[in-house]
C-alpha cells in the first residue's frame, strides 16, 4: 500500500518537473500553429493550426540563410575547439612538464570571465583585424568559452588512456601527432561526442557577441536573427513568426541531444569513476 | 641478427639512482632473462633498451651500432607488452599491420609477413577479430604476432605472462622457447618470476637495486649463487639459511659451530677464518628429515618442530622451527622430500644435512664455499 503511493508520488512529482520544463517549447510550439488574433487565445489546441508563420520566417526574412550561418559558425567552432583541444589534451594529459597543473588552472580560470568583461576589447581586435560581420570573427570569439572545457574534457579522458598503447605506437614508428589521430581519437568517441555537441550548443545559443560582431544578414546567427525579427510597426510584436522561428531552431538540438544522449553521459563522467 | 650491448649504462629519476653502471652483453640468438624484485630497475633497464626512456649516461649498441639517443622505431626492436597493449580500435591484421603501415611497405609484403607471422602463432583465423573478442592467450600471441612481423634485431619482453593463469603461463612459456629456437631471435625479456627465468632462460641476469648482482646459466646460479641475495631468490622453495660461527679453518677443513647443533667440520676454506660469523646455506632438497641419532659423522643436524606440511604429489615441503634460538627467535627451515613419510605439525624431528651440501657465504654475505655439485 505505502509502496504504491511512493511510486505515485514519485510520478506525480516527476510530471511536475517535466511539466515545468516542458511547456515553455510546447506553449512555442502551441503559438507558432496560430495566427491573427487567435494567438492571444489561451486554447491548448489551436483551432486552425496553420504553418504560415513558418513560411513567413522563411520567405519574408532571410532566415534560411540565418541558419546557414548558425551551422558554419558552430561546426567551425567545434572543429578549431577539437583541433586545439586534443593537441593540449595530448600536452597536459600525457607529457609531463613543470607547470602543468599551473597552466591547468589558468586555462579554466579564462572561462570565468563575464562575457561583458572581454567585449570591449573583443570587439577592438575583431575589427583590428578585419573580422567585423564575419563568421571568422564568432568561431575566433566563441573559442572563449569552448576551448576551456573541452581541453579539460579531453584532458581527463587522453590521461585516463593506457601508457602501454601510447608506447607501443612509439615503437611501432608513430609520431605523436599519428598517435593522437590513429591510436587515441577512436578510443575517444564519447568524450569527442560530448565536447562536440556542448561546444556546437555554445555557439548555437550565443547571444551578445553575435549581436556586437555582426551587423548583416550575412554573418548573423539565428538568436539575433530571432530577437530581430520585426512586425510591420514598431507596436506590434510578431509572436507568430518569433515562436516559429524558436522552434524551428530548438527542434534539430534535441534531436542531436537525444540521438547523443548516452555518449554524452559516459563522456561527461568518464575520469570521475575508474571502469 | 642483432646482438645487444650496454656499457657502463647510469639511470636517474630526479635524484634516485635507478640503474648504476650496468654492463651487459646479448650474443646473437641468445634469450637474456633479466629477474629481480619489483623496483630492481629490470623493467627500466628494459625500457632504455627500447628508447622508452633516455638514459642518464651510457652507451647502447644494437646490430653494431649506437642507438643510445634513436627513437624506438630506428632501433630494429620489436617490444611485448605486460598489458599487451592491442590497439582495441583494430583487427588483428591492423594491430600487427600497423607498424608496416607507418614503415610504408607495400601491401603485398606486409599482407605476406603477417600471414607467416599468424601461421607460425596459430592465429590465421582471428585476423579478422578484434581484441576484446580474444582470450588472454590468444591476445598475447597477437602482441607477439604484432613484434614478430616487424622482423627486429632483438625482441624485448617486459613480464609478458603475468597476465595468463598458471596452466596457460607454461604452455606460452614454452611457445617462446620454441619460436626463439625456430627463429634464431636475439630476446631479452624481463620478469620477476625466478621459474620462468629458470626455464626460459640460455642466460640469466639477476638484478637488485639498480645493480647487477650475477649473470650466468640458469644451473651455474642455482649451483653457486655469488651472494645471499641470489641464493635467496634463485630456486622455490628459497634455500635455508642459518647462521653459524667459525670454530676453525685450516687444510683439515672448517669447524662450524651453528646454534642448537653439534660442530661440524665441513671442507676447507681458504676464505673464512676462525672467529667469523657466517651463513650456511642449504636447499630444501639437500635436506632431510630423521633423529639426531641417524646422524653421520658427514652430517649437519638440527632439531625442531614441524608447523607444517604440503603435500604437492610429487614431493613434500615440510617446515621446521628449529628448537635453538637463532638471532632472537626459532629459525624456520624448508624441507623438499620425495618420501611420503608420515610427518605431522607438532613432531620434534631433526632436518639432517650431509656436509658437501652446505654454501658457505662470509658475514658480507658473498659465496665463500659452494656445496658440491
Amino acid at each position: 500500500m505505502s509502496a504504491a503511493l511512493k511510486g505515485i508520488g514519485l510520478y506525480a512529482v516527476a510530471f511536475l518537473i517535466v511539466a515545468f520544463a516542458l511547456f515553455p517549447l510546447a506553449w512555442a510550439v502551441i503559438s507558432s500553429l496560430k495566427t491573427g488574433t487567435a494567438i492571444f487565445d489561451t486554447a491548448l489546441i489551436p483551432a486552425e493550426p496553420s504553418l504560415r508563420n513558418y513560411i513567413a520566417i522563411f520567405a519574408e526574412q532571410p532566415f534560411g540563410r540565418t541558419i546557414v550561418n548558425s551551422l558554419v559558425v558552430g561546426a567551425g567552432t567545434v572543429g578549431l575547439s577539437l583541433i586545439l583541444a586534443l593537441g593540449a589534451a595530448y600536452a597536459l594529459g600525457r607529457v609531463s612538464f613543470r607547470g602543468r597543473g599551473l597552466l591547468l588552472m589558468v586555462i579554466l580560470a579564462v572561462s570565468m570571465f563575464p562575457q561583458v568583461a572581454v567585449l570591449s576589447g573583443m570587439f577592438e581586435l575583431i575589427t583590428t583585424f578585419g573580422l567585423y560581420d564575419t563568421h571568422l570573427a564568432l568561431i575566433v570569439s566563441y573559442l572563449i568559452f569552448t576551448l576551456p572545457f573541452t581541453t579539460w574534457v579531453l584532458t581527463t579522458f587522453m590521461r585516463d588512456l593506457p601508457k602501454d598503447l601510447e608506447e607501443a605506437a612509439l615503437v611501432d614508428g608513430a609520431s605523436p601527432w599519428i598517435v593522437i589521430t590513429r591510436i587515441f581519437l577512436p578510443l575517444m568517441g564519447p568524450a569527442i561526442a560530448s565536447t562536440t555537441l556542448l561546444a556546437f550548443l555554445v555557439a548555437w545559443n550565443e547571444f551578445l557577441f553575435a549581436l556586437t560582431f555582426t551587423l548583416t544578414a550575412q554573418a548573423r546567427t539565428v538568436p539575433v536573427a530571432i530577437a530581430l525579427i520585426s512586425g510591420a510597426s514598431q507596436y506590434e510584436i510578431p509572436w507568430g513568426p518569433l515562436m516559429a522561428a524558436s522552434v524551428t531552431v530548438t527542434l534539430p538540438m534535441i534531436a542531436l541531444v537525444l540521438v547523443f544522449q548516452r555518449k554524452i553521459v559516459s563522456g561527461l563522467t568518464a575520469g570521475a569513476v575508474k571502469g | 641478427m642483432g646482438t645487444v650491448i650496454l656499457r657502463k649504462i647510469n639511470k636517474r629519476f630526479g635524484g634516485v639512482e635507478v640503474l648504476c653502471d650496468i654492463d651487459l652483453e646479448i650474443a646473437d640468438g641468445a634469450l637474456v632473462v633479466v629477474v629481480g624484485p619489483s623496483g630492481c630497475g629490470k623493467s627500466t633497464l628494459l625500457r632504455l633498451v627500447a628508447g622508452l626512456e633516455e638514459a642518464t649516461s651510457g652507451v647502447i649498441e644494437i646490430a653494431g651500432r649506437d642507438v643510445t639517443h634513436m627513437p624506438p622505431a630506428k632501433r630494429r626492436i620489436a617490444m611485448v607488452f605486460q598489458s599487451y597493449a592491442l590497439y582495441p580500435h583494430m583487427s588483428v591484421y591492423d594491430n600487427m599491420a600497423f607498424g608496416l603501415k607507418l614503415a610504408r611497405h607495400d601491401k603485398a609484403q606486409i599482407r605476406a609477413r603477417i600471414d607467416e607471422a599468424a601461421r607460425l602463432l596459430q592465429i590465421d583465423h582471428l585476423l579478422d577479430r578484434k581484441p576484446r573478442a580474444l582470450s588472454g592467450g590468444q591476445r598475447q600471441r597477437v602482441a607477439m604476432g604484432r613484434a614478430l612481423v616487424r622482423e627486429p634485431a632483438v625482441f624485448l619482453f617486459d613480464e609478458p605472462l603475468s597476465n595468463l593463469d598458471a596452466a596457460l603461463r607454461v604452455g606460452m612459456r614454452l611457445e617462446i622457447a620454441r619460436l626463439q629456437r625456430e627463429l634464431g631471435a636475439t630476446m631479452l625479456y624481463v620478469t620477476h618470476d625466478q621459474t620462468e627465468a629458470m626455464t626460459l632462460a640460455q642466460t640469466i641476469v639477476v638484478m637488485r637495486d639498480g645493480r647487477i648482482e650475477q649473470m650466468g646459466a640458469p644451473l651455474e646460479l642455482y649451483r653457486r649463487p655469488r651472494n645471499l641475495f641470489v641464493a635467496g631468490f634463485i630456486g622455490t622453495p628459497a634455500m635455508n639459511v642459518l647462521p653459524a660461527e667459525v670454530g676453525a679453518s685450516d687444510a683439515a677443513g672448517v669447524v662450524l659451530r651453528i646454534p642448537g647443533s653439534d660442530a661440524v667440520r665441513l671442507p676447507p676454506c681458504a676464505e673464512v677464518r676462525p672467529g667469523d660469523r657466517v651463513t650456511l646455506g642449504i636447499r630444501p632438497e639437500h635436506l632431510r628429515l630423521g633423529s639426531t641419532e641417524e646422524r653421520s659423522e658427514n652430517d649437519i643436524a638440527v632439531p625442531g618442530t614441524i608447523t607444517h606440511v604440503e603435500h604437492l604429489g610429487a614431493e613434500t615441503h615440510v617446515y621446521l622451527d628449529t628448537t635453538a634460538d637463532v638471532e632472537g627467535g626459532a629459525q624456520r627451515l624448508t624441507i623438499s622430500t620425495r618420501r611420503l613419510a608420515s610427518v605431522e605439525p607438532g613432531q620434534l624431528r631433526t632436518a639432517l644435512a650431509a656436509r658437501d651440501a652446505c654454501h658457505i657465504f662470509n658475514a658480507a654475505g658473498e659465496l665463500a664455499s659452494h656445496a658440491a655439485p
